[in-house]
């Protein structure tokens, strides 16, 4: 197996929400660069918030191991979380991690073409023109290029997404639902693709699901909740590593 | 790259983008518009209001003689008196206007104007020339004139019960809106005033041909020589002073005499001057001295305090300083010489003749004798003759020498038509005088009512105006405050709500990596560019509005006033305070919007 790039133990994130409080806890986890490692539960069981902390835009409220390997001035660094600044961990965001968010996330003003290419100015890191070709062919999306989002089907916004998430080369890529608006049969070939490219490319791939069957048994990694109530209106979900 | 995102943006919402820059323009235009108005020429045309003239105006309401020495204090002594002209008495101010071309007559009143006068000048009327007059507007549509017509003045007076006119022509150079004035009015230059009301009083104006009594110069001495054979006792000399008109008699030795009198005494004389006290002595006051040393063999001639005169006998040529000293027959009888005769005979026929040093640089003949006492100023033709004895002194007839002293105590002028000294007008009966502004008018008005002079102010109507002036001064404050807050809120407003419309994209760029800072540039530089086109947008409306405003209005501007204008530094002022105001109200909601984590914010969707 390859070497890992997030290192999880012992985690534990505490959020209150109108009195009630829900923790979330990772005893242990690693993901793999390469893997395909698949979250799955059902609505506020915590994958928002797991995948939310391995984005670096949530912190831990306690964690004895929290890290992530970035590749910097061509070596491998581990870099501890908790430690990061908001800034730094933006930094660390823009060239290492690709979201594809629920809806896509892409921005209607620009082209699909630009809200691909935003994510290479945002990361600085060069894209040359036969990368693009390949990945926007592999996705299928020539033809929509000059095309803004709101022209699109859901579908094709999600390959956007993906195409996006993918193009400057992240060693993470993080899925929140990425399937949650289309229909099934769209569903399977949007999670095929991820699956696909992030093995071509060496790239990390963490997708939360509430469907079950969208991800089993294809995945190297597939983390489900225990949930239990510890209080009148405190609820404790760990975390489990399975297959 | 996020300057790039924020037009996009803004490109791509064109359709709210434009609303926004139209709602943004629609609070700065009025407000533009308002400003403009006030700091263009509406101030201007507000001041002009309050600082009309006829607010400013103080005439006298007795009638008093006032002297051209009082009129040249007021100037010095008020600098905040703007204009001041002298008024004759209002009843010789009265004039009948016939218009030449037509049929038409009226009766007018003459008002005396010079340069500088507010009440035309403020009123677009130009100063009218030396024979030219000024009508207001009542008058002219009386007359049926315009400007450039002709006139005829005609003034009347009764002189031993029969009725003479005097008649004198001028053109209309200008006509006085009604609204400066609703009297039958003609404004004139000060010296037609004064030759109406000379002639009215019965005397000669000799500048329109008007037969009358001369106002000839009179002869004033100063005091009396006395040459006599023996000294007087104690009691002739008290004699001397007694009811006579002098008060001093004082005996002058030898050379005394030279500098007093102009000239050595006699060897066998005794020499006294009979003076007088500050005023002067006429010659019914020499001939009493005269009277009372009848039969001692005395001769008494006038006497006048050396004049310091000088003569030129060509305009180029340098003028040369003399003391100028009265003789008489009798004095020159004692002291023979050739030019005697040449003096007294040929001299009131056609110059007046002034014997001058043998060894002075002038030559004999033509010249002109200058003389001044304060202000007053004196230039006689004379003829010049050679032989005087005595260094830096000149003499001349008594009379002529006693005309020329008059100078001292009034105003003289040589007339050329007639050949003689005329007495100039010693004062005038009334002026009409400006203040510079309508606050100086209650100095003024104090002042002279110490002075005894009771005058006429629109002190009720200057508290109206004034009191107006400050309402409307704070009725637009109070609005433009209004449209200020309410443009400030509405600008923030504006762009607050548009930054929480975008909420959803910032978000989205905070996931792809973009630092807080480069995310609150987004907004801040859509706010720019909106209130930016907004700024073009309100600008050009402004413009267009004052160009209407000021095209709608010209007719009630002089040129190169502009009903509404704003200056670029305005501008500038605005654009800044926009800009600021904009990156304020953008970096408060972006900071609001970025508040919260970014893949939250965008779940809560």
């Amino acid at each position: 197996m390859n070497e890992p790039v997030y290192r999880l133990r012992e985690v534990e994130k505490i959020r209150t929400k109108g009195g009630a409080s829900f923790t979330l806890r990772v005893p242990e986890l690693v993901i793999h660069r390469g893997a395909f490692c698949s979250v799955v539960g059902p609505s506020g069981c915590g994958k928002s918030t797991l995948l939310d902390l391995l984005a670096l835009v949530l912190a831990p409220t306690r964690s004895s191991c929290f890290s992530i390997s970035v590749v910097h001035n061509q070596t491998l660094e581990e870099c501890d979380i908790p430690s990061l600044s908001e800034n730094g961990a933006a930094r660390i965001r823009r060239k290492n991690i690709g979201y594809v968010l629920q809806n896509g996330g892409l921005l209607p003003f620009l082209t699909v073409r630009e809200n691909i290419m935003i994510s290479v100015s945002i990361s600085g890191r060069p894209v040359v023109q036969k990368e693009f070709d390949a990945l926007v062919g592999f996705l299928g999306l020539e033809d929509q290029l000059n095309k803004k989002p709101q022209y699109l089907s859901g579908g094709q916004r999600q390959r956007v997404a993906v195409a996006r998430a993918l193009i400057h080369r992240p060693a993470i890529i993080l899925a929140d639902e990425p399937t949650a608006a289309v229909d099934y049969p769209t569903a399977l070939d949007i999670r095929d693709e991820l699956k696909h490219v992030a093995h071509e490319m060496g790239t990390a791939v963490v997708m939360v699901t509430h469907d079950r069957t969208l991800v089993n048994g294809i995945s190297d990694v597939q983390v489900q909740f225990e949930i239990a109530r510890t209080g009148l209106s405190a609820t404790l979900a760990t975390a489990l590593v399975g297959k | 790259m996020i300057l790039r995102l924020a037009l996009k943006d803004i490109l791509h919402d064109w359709l709210l983008s434009i609303c926004l820059v139209l709602a943004i323009a629609s609070i700065i235009a009025p407000l533009l518009i308002l400003f403009g108005l006030k700091f263009g020429t509406i101030q201007t045309l507000q001041s002009r209001l309050v600082q009309d003239p006829k607010n400013r105006e103080i005439r006298p309401l007795t009638t008093k003689s006032y002297s051209r020495d009082w009129f040249d204090t007021l100037r010095k002594k008020h600098p905040e008196v703007s204009f001041i002209v002298p008024m004759t008495r209002q009843i010789s101010t009265s004039i009948t206007a016939i218009n030449t071309a037509g049929d038409s007559s009226e009766q007018l009143s003459l008002m005396a104007t010079a340069t500088g006068d507010p009440l035309l000048l403020e009123n677009g009327v130009t100063i009218p020339g030396h024979a030219a007059c000024v009508l207001t507007e009542p008058a002219a549509q009386a007359l049926h004139v315009s400007i450039g017509d002709e006139l005829l003045f005609t003034t009347r007076r009764i002189i031993q019960g029969k009725y003479e006119n005097g008649e004198f022509s001028v053109f209309v150079s200008g006509i006085l809106e009604g609204r400066a004035s609703s009297l039958k009015t003609a404004f004139v230059r000060l010296d037609i005033i004064e030759a109406v009301e000379d002639y009215k009083d019965g005397r000669a104006v000799p500048t329109y041909g008007w037969e009358g009594e001369m106002p000839t110069a009179y002869p004033v001495f100063d005091g009396a020589a006395v040459l006599i054979p023996a000294p007087l006792s104690k009691l002739e000399e008290v004699m001397l002073t007694n009811n006579t008109g002098f008060t001093q008699v004082n005996r002058i030795g030898r050379e005394e005499a030279v500098a007093k009198l102009g000239y050595a005494l006699p060897p066998e004389k005794t020499a006294y001057l009979v003076a007088v006290k500050q005023r002067a002595a006429m010659e019914e006051s020499i001939q009493a001295v005269r009277n009372k040393l009848r039969g001692k063999g005395a001769i008494v001639a006038p006497w006048i305090e050396p004049l310091a005169i000088s003569l030129a006998s060509s305009p180029t040529s340098p003028p040369v300083a003399l003391k100028l000293v009265a003789v008489t027959e009798g004095i020159t009888t004692t002291d023979p010489s050739v030019w005697a005769q040449q003096m007294f005979e040929g001299a009131d026929a056609h110059r007046q003749g002034v014997l001058i040093p043998s060894d002075s640089p002038l030559p004999e003949g033509e010249a002109t004798l200058s003389l001044q006492f304060e202000d007053r100023a004196l230039n006689v033709p004379v003829t010049l003759l050679k032989g005087g004895r005595t260094t830096s002194f000149a003499y001349a007839s008594a009379v002529f020498a006693g005309r020329l002293n008059l100078l001292r105590y009034r105003n003289v002028k040589y007339d050329e038509k007639t050949n003689s000294l005329l007495l100039s007008r010693r004062g005038y009966a009334g002026f009409r005088m400006y203040t510079a502004n309508i606050d100086d008018v209650e100095n003024i008005q104090q002042a002279l009512e110490r002075e005894g002079i009771t005058v006429h102010t629109e002190k009720e109507r200057i508290g109206e105006v004034r009191r107006l002036d400050s309402y409307m001064g704070l009725i637009f404050w109070l609005i433009a405050a209004v449209g200020v807050v309410g443009g400030i809120s509405a600008l923030t407003a504006s762009l607050y709500a548009s930054v929480e419309r975008k909420k959803k994209e910032l978000n989205v760029l905070r996931l792809l990596g973009l630092l807080k800072r480069e995310i609150v540039l987004f907004p801040i530089f859509q706010g720019l560019l909106l209130s930016g086109s907004a700024l073009l947008l309100a600008g050009g409306i402004f413009l267009l509005v004052s160009r209407v405003i000021n095209h709608l209005f010209s007719a009630h501007l002089r040129t190169a006033e502009s009903l509404c204008a704003l200056s670029p530094w305005h501008f500038m002022l605005l654009t800044a305070g926009v800009f600021v105001l904009s990156v304020f109200s953008a970096t408060f909601a972006a900071l609001q919007a970025t508040r919260l984590d970014p893949a939250e914010a965008l779940r809560d969707e």
